[in-house]
């Protein structure tokens, strides 16, 4: 009986359990009239059965049992450094934190207490002519409270000048008619000016 | 308990940082692991290599595992990648002459099996298997020593189950022709 590479084909899925029955009996049929088909089963049984041989062979446990132990030394215990990292991080940023908020809280603590010092170091005299609620104010200054600060400076600047709101703009407007400089110039500084004038560029 | 539920729940130990169900899942498919490798590769070192740099991606891609599969196949799976760079990498060795013949000889020497006569026989046996292409070992591999559905097999080496029966049945048939001419 002729065969061909799909006869071997399906006795290597015979072998292999790929038939459905109604198959293995048709092919069995084959088989029993060809001799060829049945040399050829035995000859593939023997290749597999010779490697079967192969399945489980008598080995050393130590190595089997030495494996995951290997595996591990190897490691470079990466799970672990990776945790360790994660806290040296998490460490460093909360010392970082409390490092800043120190020095935020330090130089606050100094500021005040420089503005103490230069308020506990006026003599009496220079506060004396301060109102009730500005030593109030000072007051709030020296627990801490810096709002009024801006006020009091200014309002010392102003007694030491001896200025009021009035004073300050009768100074700053008076005197200041264009027409009474120039009648009060000479010729030669008029001169001068229109010069300078002329000649500057805006 | 079912074996996919031991892994499930040892994959879950390991992920919330039990160090000991990782060993206990390496120790559960360690064999299985190595005796594919060492069939693919064909000698003791090179199967011992596979089997390390396994266990090294299930170390750190064990959380990517989704359960979708059952975990003997994604072992599988990456035991198959493995070993098929391995053999890639090895032919390009071999092509530019970098692998010495001292290399070689100690590769043979070293090995596990007790039994000298059986460490022959195996030698032998390892040496046919190296004659036939990485696919198509690696499908009779799979198929006939592991004893895989095809449909396991198609998960792992993501191939058709036609294609996969095309692949044993001339692994079968050059294996049997390598047999007979060694007679």
């Amino acid at each position: 009986m002729k065969t061909n590479d799909a006869d071997i084909r399906e006795l290597i899925k015979y072998i292999d359990g790929q038939l459905n029955l109604a198959e293995k009996k048709q092919f069995e049929e084959k088989l029993k009239e060809s001799r060829y088909l049945q040399a050829k089963l035995v000859e593939i049984k023997n290749t597999l059965n010779s490697l079967d041989k192969n399945i489980s062979p008598q080995v050393n446990n130590l190595y089997f049992n030495n494996l995951v132990p290997r595996f591990r030394e190897s490691l470079p215990q990466g799970r672990n450094r990776r945790k360790d990292f994660k806290k040296i991080i998490y460490s460093t940023a909360a010392a970082l934190i409390i490092i800043l908020i120190g020095v935020f809280y330090y130089q606050n603590f100094n500021s005040g207490n420089s503005i103490q010092n230069e308020i506990s170091g006026l003599k009496l005299s220079e506060i004396s002519g301060l109102s009730e609620t500005d030593l109030l104010n000072v007051n709030d200054i020296i627990s801490g409270d810096y709002t009024y600060a801006d006020s009091l400076i200014n309002l010392m600047i102003d007694n030491e000048l001896n200025l009021d709101e009035d004073n300050l703009y009768s100074v700053i407007y008076k005197d200041l008619d264009v027409n009474d400089i120039i009648i009060n110039m000479s010729a030669e500084e008029l001169n001068s000016t229109y010069n300078r004038l002329i000649n500057k560029k805006f | 308990m079912d074996s996919k539920q031991e892994d499930y729940n040892l994959v879950k130990k390991f992920l919330n940082g039990d160090e000991s169900a990782f060993n206990r899942l390496a120790t559960k498919y360690q064999e299985n692991i190595y005796w594919v490798a060492r069939r693919m590769t064909g000698n003791h070192l090179d199967a011992d290599e596979i089997v390390q740099e396994v266990f090294l991606v299930m170390y750190k891609k064990l959380h990517t595992f989704k359960f979708q599969s059952s975990l003997y196949t994604w072992i599988y799976k990456i035991t198959s990648t493995r070993c098929l760079n391995f053999i890639r990498k090895r032919g390009l060795k071999k092509f530019f002459s970098l692998e010495d013949k001292e290399t070689l000889s100690l590769k043979s020497n070293e090995d596990i099996i007790l039994n000298i006569e059986k460490k022959e026989e195996m030698l032998r046996i390892e040496k046919i298997l190296q004659k036939i292409p990485p696919r198509q070992r690696h499908v009779f591999v799979l198929r006939h020593f592991e004893e895989m559905s095809y449909e396991d097999i198609s998960k792992i080496l993501n191939s058709s189950v036609g294609a996969l029966k095309a692949n044993y049945f001339h692994a079968v048939k050059k294996l049997t022709e390598i047999m007979n001419e060694n007679k």
